[in-house]
């Protein structure tokens, strides 16, 4: 745009020419429409905190302004820099970049490089031997595995997990509290005389451990004689001693011969062991 | 209570199959001759579990086995009372030469009704023993 001033004029009529004055307008005017094609701009000297944008002032020194010279970026991803919170989900792949500081200077880094680096740093690790140890009660076999194999855990003998049924009831054992106090017996004293005299006093006839005079049958004494500790091969027959009243009178179980008997004597005493 | 699982040679002693004559396993003895009898009170053996071993697996009863059974111990009844009860008094020479003519003629019939019971009708399951004399 041209600029044009109108200079004003004094001591003028309208039939005779004033004085126009503020000549000087003519070289400002041409100063500044010399400017209109750049080749002879002005050239402000703004001071730091000296001018100001809607009556703020502007503190930022010219070479902090220039570092915005050149500058793409969007508002949006200024507002990333400054702490956004907000994320979008993304695959990442190896050609996505990072912002990276890389020993004091900022780069965008490729994943590709990232993983690279993981890589090299935690997952690449050998390990020639594994090896496994367990507690008593338990057995291992397979260790070490040097390159391939099972580590096999199996229950040494005389070791096993308890049953849940079997934790319970001794849970309950254990509820009782100490059973040192509760007069467990530790050991069974031998019985008296008179308890086994008791005992045997009140066995009936014919009961395991009861004596009897009797005589063999005639099958036993058939083919045998029976002596002491022999035991008989068929039933015996309550008896006296001429077996005048025994053929109704068979015992039961097994007994054993506590005298002497054959075939012409049957009669003896017995024991009945089973 | 002893316990049984094992039994062999069961023999049946009567028409009823609930009296055997059979051998044990027994844990404390091995294998031991065993009466089993309907009438056995003892408990030591289960006898029901016992039978429940036999099964079928036993000789079956015999009446002539039997019957020779009860003719022998009939005969060993018979040898008692001769020997017990007569040959204290034919036998002692001084004994029977107290003896009166009619007390030694019971004596002689007593004997000689012994020696003749195997002849009865009823020997040897039914016998009429003789009155041994006063």
């Amino acid at each position: 745009m041209v600029l044009t001033v109108t200079k004003p004029t004094v001591g003028g009529s309208e039939d005779s020419w004033g004085t126009t004055i503020n000549t000087a307008l003519d070289d400002i005017v041409l100063e500044i429409n010399s400017n209109a094609d750049g080749t002879n701009a002005i050239t402000p000297n703004l001071t730091e905190g000296s001018w100001e944008i809607s009556t703020t002032p502007v503190t930022a020194s010219a070479a902090e302004l220039n570092i915005l010279d050149g500058a793409t970026v969007t508002t949006d991803e200024v507002n990333i820099l400054d702490g956004d919170t907000s994320a979008t989900s993304t695959t990442v792949v190896d050609a996505d970049r990072v912002v990276f500081n890389d020993d004091g200077t900022m780069k965008q880094v490729a994943m590709s490089d990232l993983k690279t680096y993981i890589n090299a740093s935690v997952g690449s690790g050998s390990v020639t031997e594994v090896a496994m140890t367990v507690p008593t009660g338990l057995t291992v076999s397979g260790s070490p595995i040097t390159t391939s194999g099972t580590l096999a855990v199996t229950f040494t003998s005389g070791y096993s997990i308890p049953t849940t049924s079997s934790q319970s009831n001794w849970n309950t054992a254990y509820g009782w509290g100490d059973h040192s106090t509760q007069g467990y017996l530790t050991s069974a004293p031998a019985p008296t005389s008179s308890q086994v005299g008791s005992a045997m006093a009140g066995l009936s006839t014919g009961a395991v451990g009861t004596f009897a005079f009797a005589m063999i049958s005639a099958s036993t004494a058939s083919t045998s004689v029976s002596v002491p500790n022999g035991t008989t091969t068929s039933s015996l027959f309550y008896t006296d001693r001429s077996a005048s009243n025994s053929a109704s009178y068979k015992t039961s179980g097994t007994w054993k011969c506590m005298g002497y008997a054959t075939n012409e004597d049957r009669g003896t005493v017995w024991m009945r062991i089973a | 209570m002893v316990a049984i699982t094992e039994i062999r040679n069961a023999r049946s002693m009567n028409a009823e199959n609930t009296h055997f004559d059979l051998e044990i396993n027994h844990p404390d003895y091995g294998w031991i001759p065993y009466a089993l009898t309907p009438w056995d009170t003892d408990n030591t053996i289960n006898n029901t579990e016992l039978l429940a071993l036999i099964g079928s697996d036993y000789v079956a009863f015999s009446q002539s086995d039997e019957d020779a059974r009860q003719a022998d111990f009939s005969r060993y009844q018979r040898n008692q009372r001769l020997e017990n009860e007569v040959d204290p008094i034919v036998t002692n020479p001084l004994r029977w030469a107290d003896l009166t003519t009619e007390k030694q003629n019971e004596w002689t019939q007593y004997r000689t009704d012994l020696l003749n019971v195997p002849q009865q009708a009823g020997f040897p399951n039914t016998i009429n023993w003789p009155t041994k004399p006063e």
